[in-house]
């Protein structure tokens, strides 16, 4: 399980993350929706105990990522949104490499490599270094490289960003999976139909503020849309509405939009 | 799947393992490694071979032409260059027609020898040379080394003929007693070793340090890599001892360079202090690994602070010239190593490195204060740049 609460994380005067709060279950898909700028990959850093928040705390199955930094990020698989892979090892030798790095050696760490290959169909360039990769190949060595000690927890950062439709469907298959096992999914998606065919919750960031969350039914009956770009666009404008009608107290929403782009 | 919290030294070796096998790989930065340490044993070696048989040429009595003025009036004087196998060679003219030959480089020098020369056991020659011409002064000396050496002769005869001790001409003589090595221009060389060997230390792991720390911020592994359950001293423990790996390799490169350079460049050479023995080179490479752990520590907390691997380049590339200054200085004027000296990392070794490469035995006591007072510096740089390896700039960047 997952626990974000009150968290705030700020660059300079840009508040990243205000005071967002929030929870993923195991065996439920959560999907961390919002714009570019909204805060999901700084809490997403946060949780993988790469940055300190100002505030708040955020938990991976009750470990606190700051405190507990090592016991939070053995609990936890996490596919960023840079790939950041070595272009001189293979792709078999990132996901040992990283294998190795949880505690995993021998026949099981084989085992489990091959399981992934097989799974994410990594075999024609399994052994190829990673130079020259395509963006779907490197997605594919990255999200291997996630699972490889299958996490009780999982974050996925735009899982099938560069992927083509069966590698797409086969991530999707393997999210499934994964949920009916009873892992703890986060993943945030720009796709919306990926949203609404894979996720059980939803958490829409605005801002760094979650605006809006709960299950696309609930969402459905509070924003009176079907759609989800609809809801999405509903939650944003509800947060714009809100700053018109407070501008001269905390600014404009153009500065704020402004804000949201030096943030990216 | 059930993973266990892996050991620290497990991890470190893990980490460790990683980036040598990344980096040996790097096929373009290994070649530039093997050479780059070869550059200064082959350009001292080749210098000291051109000095070592020069000296051997004028050793086997270099044979010159003599121009000479007057030669009939001191040929007693004549017939010893003859002896030697000089070549007299008469010559005519004007002092000025004479003085531009010299100036314009027909001839190395010319004897004047006067009438009085012929009627007086005693007279003065005048030598006309240019002395900002090598060879003319090379010929200058030879010539005038004779001509010493006869006054001398002269000079005994003479007295001798008065019927008094020859001895009174030079009524006090000394004679040094040298407790120390033979003086040889080969020291001079010899004594470039330890700067050199220190310069490439610091420029070992360059790459390698710039492309596992700033690169993989740059690259975006390096979020990966800190979301895996690594303390960050332990990712940086086993980035620094591949670091150390690489330089002890550069390191040995480097001596073994010198070691085969300096031999074959005083091999048939007698005059020459024979070139440091094997025992030494193994002290020089045994007393750079704790400078080499200090110039990694060094390397990885400059990159840490950097903000791209250009600006890293640019500061890690300027890094080896701050011990190559005092290490020069000291080829020329040697400072024996003391206490103070030894707890100074780097000039420390330094110190200790001429005193081998000088023939001299190693204090004990100074040894173990510079090795302690090095690797005490190193941890202190290792414990900063954990801190910075913690901090989110590392990850991110500025």
């Amino acid at each position: 399980m997952i626990e974000i609460e009150n968290l705030e994380k700020s660059f300079g005067d840009l508040k990243a993350v205000d005071g967002a709060s929030f929870r993923a279950e195991d065996g439920v898909i959560t999907g961390l929706i919002g714009h570019n700028g909204a805060g999901k990959t700084t809490t997403f850093r946060v949780l993988a105990g790469l940055m300190k928040p100002d505030a708040g705390h955020a938990r991976v199955d009750g470990f606190d990522c700051v405190t507990e930094r090592i016991e939070a990020q053995r609990r936890l698989g996490v596919l960023p949104d840079v790939r950041g892979l070595y272009p001189r090892l293979t792709a078999r030798e990132h996901i040992r490499y990283y294998g190795r790095l949880h505690g995993l050696e021998g026949e099981t760490l084989e085992a489990r490599i091959e399981e992934l290959i097989q799974r994410l169909h990594m075999d024609e360039f399994a052994d190829r270094r990673t130079r020259g990769f395509s963006r779907g190949q490197e997605l594919k060595v990255a999200l291997a490289r996630a699972l490889v000690h299958e996490p009780g927890n999982v974050i996925l950062d735009e899982p099938t960003n560069g992927l083509d439709v069966p590698s797409a469907r086969a991530v999707h298959d393997l999210i499934h999976e994964m949920k009916a096992a009873g892992r703890t999914i986060i993943l945030s998606s720009h796709i919306m139909s990926e949203v609404s065919r894979l996720c059980d919750k939803l958490v829409i960031m605005v801002e760094g503020r979650v605006v809006m969350q709960g299950s696309p039914a609930e969402l459905v009956v509070r924003t009176g849309h079907e759609n989800m770009e609809d809801i999405f666009i509903a939650a944003m404008s509800g947060i714009e509405r809100r700053e018109t009608r407070s501008e001269g107290r905390e600014g404009s929403a153009a500065d704020r939009k402004t804000n949201r782009k030096a943030a990216q | 799947m059930k993973t266990t919290r892996t050991s620290w030294w497990r991890l470190v070796s893990i980490v460790f393992t990683k980036e040598v096998s990344d980096h040996a790989r790097d096929r373009r930065s290994i070649i530039l490694s093997l050479l780059f340490p070869l550059l200064a044993p082959v350009l001292i070696g080749f210098l000291l071979y051109t000095v070592s048989h020069a000296n051997v040429q004028g050793r086997s009595q270099r044979v010159i032409e003599v121009p000479v003025v007057g030669a009939e009036y001191a040929p007693r004087l004549m017939q010893g260059f003859r002896d030697k196998g000089h070549t007299l060679v008469e010559m005519e003219g004007s002092r000025a027609e004479l003085r531009a030959k010299v100036l314009a480089g027909h001839i190395s020098f010319v004897l004047i020898i006067p009438e009085s020369a012929a009627d007086s056991p005693t007279y003065g020659i005048e030598i006309i040379t240019d002395r900002t011409n090598p060879r003319s002064l090379a010929d200058t000396a030879e010539a005038m080394r004779h001509i010493t050496g006869f006054g001398r002769a002269e000079a005994e005869r003479l007295i001798t003929d008065a019927g008094l001790d020859p001895h009174i001409a030079v009524p006090i003589t000394v004679s040094q007693v040298n407790v120390g090595r033979a003086p040889s221009q080969a020291y001079l060389f010899y004594n470039m070793i330890p700067s050199m060997l220190t310069f490439m230390v610091f420029m070992g792991a360059v790459y390698l340090t710039i492309d596992s720390s700033v690169g993989e911020r740059e690259r975006g592994s390096l979020e990966p890599l800190m979301s895996a359950p690594v303390a960050r001293w332990e990712l940086l423990l086993g980035k620094s001892l591949a670091g150390l790996l690489y330089t002890m390799a550069v390191v040995a490169m480097n001596l073994i360079a010198f070691r085969f350079a300096l031999s074959k460049a005083v091999e048939g050479t007698s005059g020459m202090a024979p070139p440091p023995s094997v025992d030494v080179y193994i002290a020089l490479f045994l007393l750079s690994i704790p400078i080499a752990a200090l110039a990694v520590g060094v390397q990885v907390t400059i990159a840490a602070i950097t903000r791209s691997a250009k600006e890293a380049q640019i500061y890690l590339g300027l890094l080896p010239t701050v011990p190559l200054v005092p290490g020069l200085i000291m080829v020329f004027n040697p400072v024996a190593p003391t206490v103070g000296m030894a707890m100074v990392p780097v000039y420390g070794q330094l110190g200790l490195f001429l005193e081998l490469t000088n023939g001299r035995s190693l204090d004990p006591g100074l040894v173990a204060v510079s090795v302690v007072s090095t690797m005490i510096a190193a941890a202190l740089v290792f414990w900063l740049a954990s801190k910075l390896f913690e901090s989110e700039r590392m990850i991110f960047g500025a």
